[in-house]
């Protein structure tokens, strides 16, 4: 076990330094560079000017070596400064994360408690009129563009009836503690949440339905009926348990997507989490603050997986990992 | 005469299908007494299987009984629901399946499988007794260090164990009837007789009524003392053991024995029925067997073939002369 983990986790940094090669260079080759935007902002700057800025901050040298000299500066623990915020990295990027992590947790959280139970009802009740709406329910789920659905959310959650704010991540220029504190936070995090579980729902509830179905169906659970076991617990102990090695498959997996997809959900509802970073800081050509927030979500996406791979092994007695 | 644990009083299920309703056992009869074993013999899709889900209750959906009743120590059951089947299956009576690789649960310990019965209709026993019954029967039926299977998965147990281990589970609570559902089909022969050996010790110590369905007439030699062969949802032959093996009177019965190699007998190719059982969506009128049969006449299929008596306890569904006056 603790092998195991070692090995993941020397793979998983592997991936980390390949992808932070790829993804500094896909930043580098993107047209202009922040001495390119100094100079539209400034009509006065002179040829010689952007020369001198340039090898200044390294902008002339070929990418390898700009990638070099960030990873040295990395490495010693200083991941830079910040262009747009004029505060180093580390600064704004604490308390961003928080904020993502709340948001993507509590999104997770919704999907799994709402869909999972769906799926299992619908596989149970399957062909009935309540797997039907549950199935369309599903599908119209995962149909739903989450910028189109975001907006939605606003314009009936928030112009309409008023009931949450259009956008933020709290209440400014009140200082609130505890449970109220809390309350405030929620309550701007609703329709972000919403946005991004919805389509999560419907994934999530159409794999609990088909994995529920195929356990359903096997002997060990016809075992257990023919043992006068009744009914909920030859469905949640024999069959769903079963079920549950191929949904966190699934949960593990779209972990990457709802974080991909709180980039746009925390654009357009201008909700302070590393998402928003990200896009502010491609926009800006801000290229400190958008390496960091890519190492971090796809630190995120590596660490979930493993967090898989260990449940599986917790799930399933037939996978060891000695 | 001893007691009757079971009887099937003209049984007949249906598959409501949209195609149209399938009777796949359709009109059968047969009782077991307490402490014998009932073999039904008959190829796949002959509705062996679903005669033994429908005493069970364990028909899925569209499956359901149509017609007829079924009789469970003189009490009524086939009309029972699903909730009120709960208090017989494992405690009164118990089913050992074919497959033994997947009749388990591959995420729980097989002492916990066994314990569930135990739970389930001994509710007065504490956790400690419920693990000791679990051990004693794991014990019971030759698994060896019991106590350190308690605590395996099925996975890490061989074919035959597992079978043992299906069985211990089957037995737990002392049924009173058992359906053994091919249950040595998955196993190869060494471990076929060991298992048919346990099943017919543990028969004849616990005195169970037990229905043995197979395939394999040479298993059903061993061990019935009643023999019923199905065809096509049908009863076509019942008798004494040794009534079927000496005086096969269907033409079904006897080609089924004919293709059984023997020792000593050189053939060219061993004798088979051409043919397959005729699709239970498209049953032909008249004799089910026609299309396969060598003594087909014209008559066959006109005539709805009947029951004749050879002896009490021996008669066949006949439509022309049977193949033993020829």
């Amino acid at each position: 076990m603790t092998n195991f983990i070692i090995r993941r986790l020397i793979q998983n940094f592997i991936t980390l330094i390949a992808l932070s090669f790829i993804c500094f260079s896909i930043l580098a080759l993107m047209p202009g560079d922040p001495v390119d935007l100094m100079m539209s902002a400034n009509p006065k700057i002179t040829t010689d000017d952007v020369a001198r800025l340039k090898a200044l901050y390294g902008l002339d040298q070929p990418i390898y070596m700009r990638y070099y000299n960030w990873m040295a500066q990395v490495v010693q623990g200083d991941l830079g400064y910040s262009r747009t915020y004029k505060v180093p990295v580390t600064e704004i990027i604490g308390p961003r994360l928080l904020n993502t992590f709340f948001l993507l947790t509590g999104a997770l959280l919704l999907a799994i408690i709402v869909a999972i139970p769906l799926g299992v009802v619908a596989a149970v009740k399957s062909g009935s009129k309540l797997d039907y709406y549950i199935n369309l329910m599903a599908f119209a789920g995962i149909s739903i563009p989450s910028f189109w659905l975001a907006l939605i959310l606003i314009i009936v959650f928030s112009l309409n009836l008023g009931w949450f704010p259009a956008g933020g991540t709290e209440t400014i220029g009140v200082n609130l503690t505890g449970f109220e504190y809390f309350l405030d936070r929620l309550k701007y995090m609703m329709l972000p949440i919403l946005s991004l579980t919805i389509i999560q729902m419907g994934i999530f509830a159409r794999y609990a339905r088909s994995a529920m179905l195929e356990t359903l169906k096997a002997d060990y659970v016809r075992t257990a009926r023919s043992k006068g076991i009744s009914r909920i617990p030859v469905i949640m102990k024999h069959a769903f348990r079963n079920a549950l090695i191929p949904i966190v498959t699934v949960i593990a997996i779209n972990f990457s997507f709802i974080f991909s997809g709180a980039i746009i959900t925390e654009t357009i509802f201008s909700y302070q989490g590393v998402g928003k970073l990200v896009y502010d800081a491609i926009l800006a050509n801000d290229f400190n603050v958008a390496m960091v927030s890519f190492m971090i979500s796809v630190g995120m996406v590596l660490f979930m997986s493993l967090v898989a791979d260990l449940l599986y092994g917790f799930l399933d007695p037939r996978i060891s990992y000695n | 005469m001893s007691e009757t644990i079971l009887e099937v009083k003209n049984l007949r299920t249906t598959f409501r299908t949209k195609a149209g309703d399938v009777h796949a056992v359709d009109g059968i009869s047969y009782s077991i007494t307490k402490g014998r074993t009932l073999g039904i013999v008959g190829e796949s899709g002959c509705g062996k299987s679903v005669t033994s889900f429908s005493i069970m209750g364990l028909l899925e959906n569209p499956g359901e009984i149509t017609g007829g009743e079924i009789l469970f120590k003189g009490e009524k059951i086939s009309h029972l629901k699903d909730e009120q089947l709960l208090k017989y299956r494992g405690q009164h009576m118990a089913m050992i399946f074919q497959e033994p690789m997947t009749a388990l649960n591959p995420v729980i310990r097989i002492g916990e499988q066994i314990n569930e019965q135990f739970i389930k209709h001994r509710p007065h026993l504490s956790s400690k007794e419920v693990k000791e019954h679990s051990i004693e029967m794991l014990n019971l039926v030759g698994i060896p260090s019991p106590e350190e299977r308690y605590k395996s998965y099925p996975h890490q147990l061989s074919g035959g164990m597992r079978q043992r281990a299906l069985i211990a589970m089957a037995l737990s609570c002392d049924p009173e009837f058992l359906i053994a559902d091919e249950p040595t089909t998955a196993l190869d022969v060494t471990i076929q007789a060991q298992i048919l050996d346990l099943i017919q010790d543990l028969q004849n110590r616990l005195g169970m009524a037990v229905q043995f369905i197979t395939h394999d007439l040479g298993v059903i030699s061993e061990v019935a003392d009643d023999i019923l062969v199905m065809y096509a949802g049908r009863v076509c032959e019942q008798g004494s053991a040794d009534e079927i093996f000496k005086k096969p009177s269907h033409p079904y019965t006897h080609a089924l024995l004919n293709s059984i190699p023997k020792l000593g007998h050189k053939v060219h190719r061993l004798p088979t029925i051409e043919g397959t059982v005729p699709s239970i969506a498209n049953r032909p009128s008249g004799c089910q067997f026609k299309n396969r049969c060598e003594f087909a006449t014209d008559i066959c299929g006109e005539k709805q073939p009947e029951f004749t008596e050879i002896s009490s306890t021996h008669k066949w569904l006949a439509t022309t002369l049977g193949a033993r006056d020829r």
